[in-house]
């Protein structure tokens, strides 16, 4: 992970300055840092200036020149004052602007160069086309083909406009926003082309401006965008991948792509603790590692009754005479081995553990007799030291003769000694039940969103039991209860266990690793994941244009329809495109809003997607049309042969999802 | 991506299906298809990886940004918002599409298939890096005045090159 920077070395050298213009973060933004978001078109002024600033503050800009800006560069030393009445600022500000105009046009003249080259490339490569391959193409086969082998010729149209803006001394030398097509197009008829596919497709007209429009189009607009022209309407799209958004912390996973809706349930450690920071000899784990002995000890004993069994079944045998089948010898020895395995393991543990209890034990018992004045710590300590040594002389006679028996005899003695230092740690100790109190919480939450998706029944009835473990927890708080801890915990086990059996038979699915927020979010279930995983579909239908936004998970579809006769700018459509991605790229990013994430209402849900895909529907408004055949021909820088077609509307492009929005 | 693909290891055949090389040798392809294909493949999510972390890299940026600026007005405020949205165009520029091409290479049916999708392949990594080279926004993050060690241009650049290798 990224550090990202040290906060406190950043602001330990923007001292206040002593602006007393109001509304300033006075002090906390550096000329360098100033500078650097004003390349990103930040508009600094925008704080409101107040005229006449101190002149403290005035001092303090005055030497804060443009800090090194690198990571490691030296702290600003001198606040920045944001006064555009300060001279210096202004000068800091026309150098900067100078400086950032000639690095402008020097990259522009560079790129025009490449530009200029890969038109060259594209006139030689269109004029050494065999003929016979030039007869059979097209220009949109040509077009697409130059795209393919000059991508950068592909961005021209585009450069050359924002070019002319950015760096006005150049408008004068760039190409035209058209070059493209006007090189193609005139190599083309330089070679006959144009007079041969006329030839070929027996002077269809309609084809041949079909054509052309579409390869104009295909010269001028972003590469990833695909033209076709059916039944007299231009359509245009644009696909892309879903944007993967990070969601708020705590909240679920709602990256694009995930197959299917989840309920993640992550934090599977809910054990209630007791803390003792004043006793940390004591260990809570010794108990049960003589209650987990205990067990094994019983495993062990049935083992045995089962070798024992078995050695019975073939003396017996022997003594009777009768046929000993190797089965039988097998079984026995089988049985035998499997004992002696468990046996000596269970010695093995006997042993290890013994003796880290009786230190523990031990320590234990000197803290509580530590303090004399502590009555009732040192008879704790007394009893602790009478039953160690009950404890000591039960794992002296399994030493002296190992059997499972006195295994368990030592068993019973170590969980009565660990039982009374573990009551006696409780009752000087708090009960902790921070991990219990998240886990419950995150179950709270999966069981609302029961609750949302209809799951009504089982979902009341765990949301009861849910709501009993919260008051029960009180109880555990007051009066240090550990059985009735380990009934919580088992009881919040269960609950749990009943969310993921619920979600596991249906089609969705649960899993670890994401979790369920506090505010009632569960994974994959907002609604605007719902809602994103299903896909929507946005259209507008317009006199001029219509288009069909298709988005989900998986990806979006932009598409754009138009009659061809009355085709639309190229300049509007580059802006649709790009208003279009930007927008579509903001509706994914609502499956990161916290705001977003807490809608549930589908209704206000649709309103806020309309609202954020809203500006798609004014930049195709703002669409120019061309109605004119003049027009077209001066638009696209080609000649029109016979008629164009008559206009007219057309409709929205197909919608891929049941769910769709129109504007 | 497959168990198998993940390490490493080459694809069993579908069921029904003639042996790997028959059907390499029946459909035109090479006897080197399925390890070209595998490194594509690869490439593709090495790639993906790539701008995930440059999303990572700027997006700590923009939080910095955002911690650092907190206290101003709100218009500025606002200002500093959209102008940090801006930041997001290398990662429109710089997206996607080259692992999309790396991946339908990957999978192509044939060597011609394969050789044309690598055709666009290499269009889209020609434009990646003249943008990384030449980009000015790339640089500006990498200048960033807030101490973000972004290292766009680095990270950018190391991920091209590992995808040119197989193109």
């Amino acid at each position: 992970m990224l550090a990202a920077g040290s906060a406190g070395r950043q602001h330990r050298g923007a001292q206040h300055c002593g602006d007393s213009t109001p509304g300033i973060p006075r002090g906390t933004i550096t000329e360098a840092q100033r500078k650097w978001l004003e390349g990103l078109g930040v508009n600094s002024a925008v704080a409101g200036v107040a005229p006449g600033a101190p002149t403290e503050a005035l001092d303090a800009a005055r030497g804060s020149e443009y800090d090194v800006p690198n990571a490691d560069a030296a702290v600003p030393k001198k606040p920045f004052s944001i006064n555009l009445n300060d001279p210096d600022r202004l000068r800091i500000m026309q150098q900067a602007l100078a400086e950032q105009a000639v690095k402008d046009k020097k990259e522009a003249e560079q790129t025009l160069i490449r530009m200029n080259q890969a038109l060259a490339d594209v006139k030689a490569y269109v004029a050494g086309l065999p003929s016979d391959e030039l007869a059979r193409a097209s220009y949109v086969t040509i077009m697409t083909e130059v795209r393919k082998r000059f991508p950068e010729v592909a961005g021209l149209s585009q450069w050359v406009k924002q070019t002319s803006v950015k760096v006005p001394d150049l408008k004068g030398k760039l190409p035209s926003a058209k070059s493209l097509m006007d090189v193609v197009q005139s190599t083309v008829k330089s070679r006959g082309g144009e007079i041969g596919w006329a030839l070929s497709t027996g002077k269809n007209l309609a084809t041949v401006n079909s054509d052309r429009l579409l390869a104009a189009y295909m010269s001028e607009l972003p590469s990833g965008v695909s033209v076709k022209i059916s039944g007299g309407v231009v359509q245009l799209s644009i696909e892309g991948a879903a944007l993967s958004v990070a969601t708020p912390a705590g909240q679920v996973d709602a990256a694009a792509n995930k197959g299917g809706a989840s309920v993640s349930l992550k934090n599977n450690d809910f054990t209630i603790q007791v803390s003792n920071d004043g006793w940390k000899d004591f260990d809570p784990e010794l108990r049960g590692q003589w209650q987990k002995i205990s067990d094994e000890a019983s495993t062990v004993l049935k083992l045995k009754a089962d070798r024992d069994k078995a050695k019975l079944e073939l003396e017996t045998k022997k003594k009777n005479g009768e046929e000993i089948k190797a089965d039988l010898t097998a079984d026995f020895d089988k049985r035998e081995a499997e004992f002696n395995l468990a046996w000596k393991k269970l010695q093995e543990k006997v042993t290890v553990t013994a003796k880290a209890t009786e230190e523990k034990i031990s320590a234990s018992v000197a803290y509580l007799k530590k303090d004399k004045d502590n009555k009732d710590s040192v008879k704790a300590g007394v009893d602790a030291e009478v039953d160690l040594k009950t404890l000591q002389g039960k794992l002296k006679a399994y030493y002296a003769t190992p059997s499972i028996e006195a295994v368990l005899q030592v068993t019973a003695a170590a969980d009565k000694v660990s039982a009374k230092l573990e009551l006696t740690a409780v009752k000087g100790g708090a009960v902790v039940t921070a991990s219990f109190e998240k886990a419950l919480d995150e179950t709270k939450a999966a069981i609302e969103v029961m609750l949302r998706e209809g799951k009504t029944k089982i979902a009341a009835e765990l949301k009861q039991k849910a709501d009993e473990l919260s008051a029960k927890l009180k109880v555990v708080h007051e009066t240090k209860d550990l059985k009735l801890a380990a009934e919580l915990e088992k009881t919040l086990k269960d609950v749990r266990g009943s969310i993921e059996v619920e979600y596991t038979k249906g089609k969705t699915t649960v899993k670890g690793g994401a979790n369920v927020s506090s505010s009632g979010e569960a994974g994959g279930k907002v609604q605007i994941d719902i809602a994103l995983q299903d896909g929507r579909t946005f259209s507008s239908e317009g006199d001029k244009l219509s288009f069909t936004a298709n988005v989900s998970t998986k990806g979006y579809k932009f598409e754009v329809a138009f009659s061809m006769g009355e085709p639309v700018e190229t300049a509007s459509l580059q802006d649709l495109f790009k208003d279009a991605d930007r927008q579509i790229k903001e509706l994914y990013k609502l499956a990161g809003d916290k705001g977003v994430r807490s809608i549930e209402d589908a209704q206000a849900l649709n309103a806020k997607m309309q609202e954020v895909m809203a500006p798609i529907k004014e930049s195709a408004a703002k669409a120019k049309t061309l109605k004119k055949k003049s027009e077209i021909a001066a638009s696209f820088g080609f000649s029109i042969e016979g008629d164009w077609p008559a206009g007219g509307k057309a409709s929205p492009p197909a919608a891929m999802f049941g769910v769709k929005l129109a504007f | 991506m497959s168990l198998l693909q993940v390490l490493k290891l080459p694809l069993p055949p579908t069921p029904g299906t003639q042996p790997a090389t028959a059907k390499a040798a029946a459909s035109g392809k090479t006897a080197g298809a399925a390890p070209k294909n595998e490194k594509l493949l690869q490439a593709a999510e090495a790639w993906r990886q790539t701008h995930g972390q440059a999303n990572e890299r700027i997006g700590a940026l923009k939080a910095a940004v955002k911690s650092h600026c907190a206290d101003a007005p709100p218009a500025l405020l606002q200002e500093i918002e959209k102008g940090l949205v801006k930041l997001d165009d290398v990662l429109d520029a710089v997206d996607h599409r080259l692992a999309d091409s790396l991946a339908t290479a990957g999978k192509a049916a044939d060597d011609g298939a394969r050789t044309t999708e690598l055709l666009n392949a290499k269009a889209i990594l020609t434009e990646y890096v003249n943008y990384v080279k030449g980009g000015p926004l790339v640089a500006h993050i990498d200048q960033n005045p807030f101490g973000v060690k972004t290292g766009l241009q680095a990270l950018l650049a190391a991920g091209l090159t590992k995808a040119a290798k197989v193109i």
